[in-house]
């Protein structure tokens, strides 16, 4: 990792009677916690895991509520829609402009199941558990968390609450290739809890896939291959969120503090440096290594960020009390 | 005249007053740091740590059994030369402070010659091994620390002394973090040796908390038996009804024995 571009003193600015601001750098926000509040009789949340963004600017956020799977806000915090009674595991929610047409992709890891859906909710194509594989003869052992779609329409599956392995399946779900698996090599994960197509660096695309555990995240080729390891100590990510040269991560949690609802959120730049912690600080230790930690209670466990195209940051809590998302204001 | 200076004293009250959407600092609570004694037992050397806090934190600092409260900047060593329990939290205005963590400071036990840990099942979490269990320092509260030894499987403790000595009671560390499957819910079977007879007596841990918090925890038996030897015989519990893994064995993680 290169250079950090955070410094120590530079974690809070505030004033009484003036919105606290965090963040580092070029990437400070204020802190919006009514932004989505709804009533909760009539559409409740249980965990929020994650959000996406699409074309005409809603905002979609999965949570594992039946009663209402998918909220659909305008970007108000209005709520627009809502639908999904069937997926009592939702946790991983990712975006696709199909040709023209946006599709989301569901992962559910109590039906070992992740689905292809319209923006209204239309199930469009299942994959089930890959039983071709040895490990998933038994298909409980298949609990996915998170999907990400290549430019040619093929699935990529990370399995974080299960076997730990990472299938690939073509655009009709199809079993074409399959590795990691859990472990402490570089190329098995503890918790690969995230993953998404990362196309910033021209005509190579790469898989970023988050060890949540292990305090890290992957990169890989789309054939399998692992390239390097960006370490983060401190800050258990859960999945990677690419906004234009930037990845953004939500921590779930801290290991270097003391309460465990200890979670913030992390950006990168394109060099894989840390160029901002809303929410958190870091310190070194006597050999340089920076350790990321919470230092502010704003969040419970965040478990996913949203960037909206002025860059404002929609963060969503696991175990959080059915709280809905919090709004990070650019500033 | 007065209508008007009425009217701009009100513009200016109204704009000091008005509240943003956006969270205020003073609306916010410091995280609670990791803080720590360099050892259980009280001494002029043992001090606090407190890693990763900000220099312009301060510590508040209670020590319950007299009453007296200070403050301490990040550079003052806070030394804990007092058997009983202190409060401390983190406090840098206007945030509010942190959420006071506890830490007590015991007494000096008696002499161990071993601890022996048995078990039929490799734990996974024995990281410190059994030397975690006798070596005066408190662990770190995370539980990837490697001042904690673990398991959710039954397990032994063999404690040997240098001689036959009379046990009074029997102090356990032991770690609460029921997020991370972490909950002091054991039975536990003490068998006391000496040359001349064996006695058993049966107990159960049961620490108490909310599903978020995270402590060092003790735990003491009543022995008051002459012993040449001590066996702990511990069968973990199931998660409690109100934890969303209930119905599966809690992990028990110890860090210190001391016998008085």
């Amino acid at each position: 990792m290169g250079t950090v571009a955070l410094s120590p003193s530079l974690f809070w600015e505030c004033s009484q009677g003036n919105p606290l601001i965090v963040g580092h750098g070029n990437f400070k926000y204020q802190v919006d916690p009514n932004w989505g509040v709804l009533d909760a009789t009539k559409t409740p949340v249980k965990d929020c895991h994650e959000m996406v963004q699409t074309q005409n600017g809603d905002l979609y956020l999965l949570t594992n509520h039946t009663k209402n799977n998918i909220l659909v806000y305008t970007l108000d915090g209005k709520l627009k829609n809502s639908w999904g009674t069937q997926f009592p595991g939702a946790h991983g929610l990712t975006l696709f402009d199909e040709n023209g047409t946006e599709v989301l992709w569901i992962t559910d890891y109590e039906r070992n199941q992740v689905f292809k859906t319209t923006l209204d909710g239309k199930i469009l194509l299942t994959i089930n558990a890959p039983q071709e594989l040895e490990v998933y003869k038994d298909k409980t052992k298949f609990k996915p968390t998170e999907t990400a779609i290549a430019p040619d329409g093929s699935i990529y599956i990370a399995d974080g609450y299960g076997a730990q392995m990472i299938t690939h399946f073509d655009a009709k779900g199809n079993l074409l290739n399959a590795f990691g698996g859990y472990g402490t090599a570089p190329d098995k994960f503890q918790n690969a809890h995230g993953i998404c197509l990362d196309q910033r660096f021209g005509n190579t695309p790469t898989l970023l896939i988050t060890a949540r555990e292990q305090q890290a995240v992957k990169r890989f080729s789309l054939g399998g291959e692992h390239l390097n390891t960006i370490a983060l100590p401190g800050a258990n990510i859960c999945r990677p969120v690419i906004h234009n040269n930037n990845c953004y991560f939500s921590v779930l949690k801290s290991t270097g503090v003391n309460n465990d609802d200890s979670g913030f959120v992390m950006i990168l730049n394109e060099k894989d440096e840390v160029v901002s912690c809303p929410g958190a600080n870091f310190s070194e230790d006597a050999t340089g290594q920076k350790h990321y930690h919470q230092n502010l209670r704003l969040f419970k466990y965040p478990h996913d960020v949203c960037v909206d195209r002025d860059e404002n940051v929609y963060v969503a809590q696991w175990n959080s009390g059915n709280t809905y998302p919090i709004k990070l204001k650019r500033v | 005249m007065i209508r008007i200076l009425g009217l701009i004293l009100l513009l200016v009250l109204s704009h000091c007053t008005r509240k943003t959407k956006y969270i205020e600092a003073s609306n916010v609570q410091l995280t609670t740091p990791l803080i720590n004694s360099t050892s259980l037992f009280a001494s002029k050397s043992n001090k606090i740590e407190t890693a990763y806090m900000n220099s312009s934190t301060s510590l508040e600092v209670i020590y319950l059994d007299r009453a007296e409260n200070k403050t301490y900047n990040s550079k003052e060593s806070v030394v804990l030369d007092q058997i009983g329990t202190y409060k401390l939290r983190a406090i840098n205005p206007p945030f509010l402070p942190s959420e006071w963590i506890e830490i007590k400071v015991l007494p000096q036990g008696k002499p161990i010659k071993s601890i022996d840990w048995i078990s039929d099942v490799s734990p996974n979490y024995f990281k410190g091994g059994s030397a975690v269990l006798n070596d005066g320092k408190s662990a770190d509260i995370s539980f990837h620390s490697n001042g904690w030894t673990g398991s959710n499987s039954p397990f032994r403790l063999k404690v040997k002394l240098d001689a036959p000595i009379a046990v009074d009671s029997l102090t356990l560390g032991v770690l609460y973090n029921p997020s991370a499957w972490i909950c002091p819910r054991s039975e536990v079977q003490i068998t006391i040796k000496d040359k001349l007879a064996v006695v058993q007596k049966e107990f159960d841990i049961a620490v108490e908390g909310n599903l978020n918090e995270q402590k060092h925890a003790f735990v003491s038996f009543d022995l008051r038996e002459k012993a040449s030897e001590i066996q702990l015989d511990f069968i973990p519990k199931n998660l409690p009804k109100e934890h969303p893994g209930a119905g599966t064995p809690a992990w028990l993680f110890l860090d210190e024995l001391i016998i008085y």
